[in-house]
């Protein structure tokens, strides 16, 4: 069993934000997932029992909102990816799958940074969020129940249906809502 | 669902760390050397890559 877990966060508007910024976190969260995939997966298919490729991904790679634009587009790819892999994998009659983690709010470091927007970030998660050994609970549990995407709390799948649903009606979500700023 | 080995990346704090104190009681060490060679090697190949990007990440396996 493998965990592709490795991520890091930085926030900041797209108008704005460093292109450095953007080009670290798809090389942490995207390509080094792949990378894992590309190195590990082979060896887990020479394992005599079935395992599964677990990614991390996030609710962010559900929805999408300002400040963290690249983080979510990071995580959006994430989606893409494991979804591809396992068809991939199953294709191929491989003995291993791949599974999506999805946690909301988890009371880590990753918005450890000193900003405006992550010190919010993190006093919502300190308010919201479970704890790591709790999503880790969570993780286990379900994919020993055989899920393939792992949420860590229903809500978030509401969050997730109703940004669907305002796509699939032809706008999006964030076009309903009152801007929580009005400088730009 | 069976763990002969787990390999997780960002495991030194956060998710990953609490996924790897999980995964111990999972553990069952079924795997023969030349198996958990081979997986080594896999992570040895994953964790120079992150080592060369020099990226604020690091990968422990829990065996």
């Amino acid at each position: 069993m493998v965990f592709a877990n490795a991520g890091i966060l930085r926030a900041g508007e797209i108008l704005d934000q460093d292109i450095a910024d953007f080009e670290q976190m798809f090389a942490v969260n995207v390509s080094g997932t792949i990378l894992t995939a590309q190195a590990l997966v082979p060896s887990m298919e020479a394992q005599v029992e079935a395992s599964v490729f677990v990614v991390t991904g996030s609710t962010s790679m559900l929805s999408a909102g300002p400040g963290f634009g690249g983080y979510a587009a990071s995580k959006h790819a994430l989606l893409a990816l494991t979804e591809a892999l396992d068809a991939e994998l199953v294709r191929r009659g491989s003995s291993v799958r791949a599974a999506l983690l999805c946690p909301a709010a988890v009371q880590t470091e990753i918005a450890d940074g000193g900003s405006e927007l992550l010190d919010k970030l993190k006093r919502r998660m300190a308010t919201h969020g479970i704890t790591p050994n709790e999503m880790a609970r969570i993780a286990f549990d379900e994919l020993a129940n055989g899920q393939s995407v792992v949420f860590s709390s229903e809500p978030s799948k509401v969050v997730a249906l109703e940004r669907l649903q305002s796509l699939l009606s032809g706008r999006f979500i964030t076009s309903t809502r009152a801007p929580e700023t009005g400088s730009r | 669902m069976t763990a002969g080995l787990v390999a997780i990346t960002g495991a030194a704090h956060g998710i990953g760390e609490a996924l790897a104190l999980e995964a111990i009681g999972w553990l069952c060490l079924t795997e023969t050397k030349r198996r958990l060679r081979d997986f080594r090697q896999g992570l040895d190949q994953v964790s120079a890559l992150y080592a060369r990007a020099t990226l604020p990440v690091r990968m422990i396996s829990t065996v």
